[in-house]
C-alpha cells in the first residue's frame, strides 16, 4: 500500500469526522445533545487533523479535487430516484389518504 | 484573507447549512439555514466569480484540471443546477400535491442541464477537441482512496454516536399532556387538516 494511497484515505476519514463535528456542534440541543458526543467527536477530529498536517498541501489538494470529479456521477445517480417520483400517483399529502389510513387504524 | 482560507470556511458554513436545514422548521436555525447556504457558495466560489476578467482562460487552460478555483465553481455550478431541478421535479410531480407539467418540466431541464455541465462542460474541455475534458470513468476511480476513507470515518461516526447514546443514563418517562395542551394540540392538527373529522 502505498504512502499517497494511506494519505488520500486519511484525507477522506478526516472528511467524515470534521463533517460529524460541524454537524454536532451546529445542531446542538440543550438537554438533547450528549456531552460525551460532542467530547468525542471534537477530539477524533481534531487528532484527525493533527494527522492531516502531515499530509503534503499537494495530496490534500489533488485528493479533494478528485473527489468533486467523482461525485460529478451524483447527477447520473440521483435520475432514477427523480424519475420514480415523477412516475408516481400516488399523493403523500392527500387528504383521503389520511381520511382511509384513518379509517383503517379505527377498524383495527 | 487567502483563497485556501476562503474556500474552506465557504465548505464549513454549506455543511452547517445542510444540518440546519434537517432542524425542522420550528428552530430558528432552520429558517437560517438557506442564507447560511448562500454566504458559504458566496466565500467558496466569489472570488473567482468577482474577477472573471481571466476565468475563461483558466478554465479552457492546460491547468484547469488542477485550478481549484475552477474545479469548485464547476462543482458548485452541476450541484445548484441539480438541487433546484430536483426540488421543481418533486414539488411538479404528484407527490406532495396537484401535478404540475410546467413545473416539472423546468425541474427535468434543470437536472439534464446538471448532467451536461457535470458530465460534458468540464474544466479542461475543448471545442476543438471534444473528448479531451469529457468525464472519464476511469480518471473518477482515482478517487478511490478517498472515497474509501470517508465510507470508513463515516462507519467510524456512526460507531461513535451509537457509543455516546447508550451510554447516556436513560431519561425519565415524559409526562402526559394535561388538559390544556391536549387542546392546544387539538386545535393545531385540525388546523392543518382543514376541520377534517
Amino acid at each position: 500500500m502505498s504512502a499517497s494511497y494511506l494519505q488520500e484515505f486519511a484525507v477522506g476519514f478526516t472528511i467524515s469526522l470534521v463533517w460529524l463535528t460541524i454537524h454536532v456542534i451546529s445542531t446542538y440541543r440543550s438537554g438533547n445533545t450528549p456531552g460525551r458526543l460532542i467530547v468525542v467527536s471534537l477530539t477524533f477530529s481534531a487528532v484527525a487533523l493533527y494527522l492531516l498536517t502531515s499530509v503534503p498541501y499537494e495530496t490534500v489538494s489533488s485528493s479533494l479535487i478528485s473527489l468533486m470529479y467523482f461525485l460529478a456521477l451524483t447527477p447520473l445517480a440521483a435520475i432514477p430516484f427523480l424519475l420514480r417520483i415523477t412516475a408516481s400517483l400516488s399523493n403523500e399529502f392527500d387528504i383521503t389518504v389520511f381520511q382511509e389510513a384513518d379509517s383503517v387504524s379505527d377498524s383495527e | 484573507m487567502d483563497a485556501p482560507f476562503l474556500r474552506v470556511a465557504g465548505g464549513v458554513l454549506v455543511l452547517v447549512s445542510i444540518s440546519w436545514n434537517r432542524m425542522g422548521p420550528s428552530d430558528f436555525r432552520y429558517r437560517m439555514a438557506l442564507v447560511i447556504a448562500a454566504v458559504g457558495i458566496l466565500l467558496a466560489i466569489g472570488r473567482d466569480v468577482l474577477s472573471p476578467s481571466d476565468f475563461y482562460g483558466r478554465f479552457y487552460g492546460d491547468d484547469a484540471s488542477t485550478d481549484m478555483g475552477v474545479i469548485i465553481l464547476h462543482f458548485f455550478t452541476w450541484a445548484l443546477l441539480l438541487v433546484i431541478g430536483s426540488m421543481l421535479t418533486i414539488r411538479g410531480s404528484r407527490v406532495y400535491g396537484s401535478i404540475s407539467p410546467a413545473t416539472l418540466f423546468s425541474g427535468w431541464l434543470l437536472v439534464i442541464s446538471s448532467i451536461s455541465v457535470a458530465m460534458f462542460f468540464r474544466p479542461g474541455a475543448d471545442l476543438l477537441d471534444p473528448m479531451r475534458g469529457v468525464f472519464s470513468i476511469w480518471d473518477a476511480l482515482s478517487a478511490a482512496p478517498i472515497i474509501l476513507g470517508i465510507i470508513s470515518g463515516l462507519i467510524a461516526a456512526v460507531a461513535i454516536v451509537a457509543w455516546s447514546e447508550y451510554s447516556e443514563p436513560p431519561l425519565p418517562p415524559t409526562p402526559g399532556l394535561d388538559d390544556d395542551e391536549r387542546l392546544h394540540v387539538r386545535k393545531i392538527v385540525e388546523d392543518h387538516l382543514g376541520g377534517v373529522n
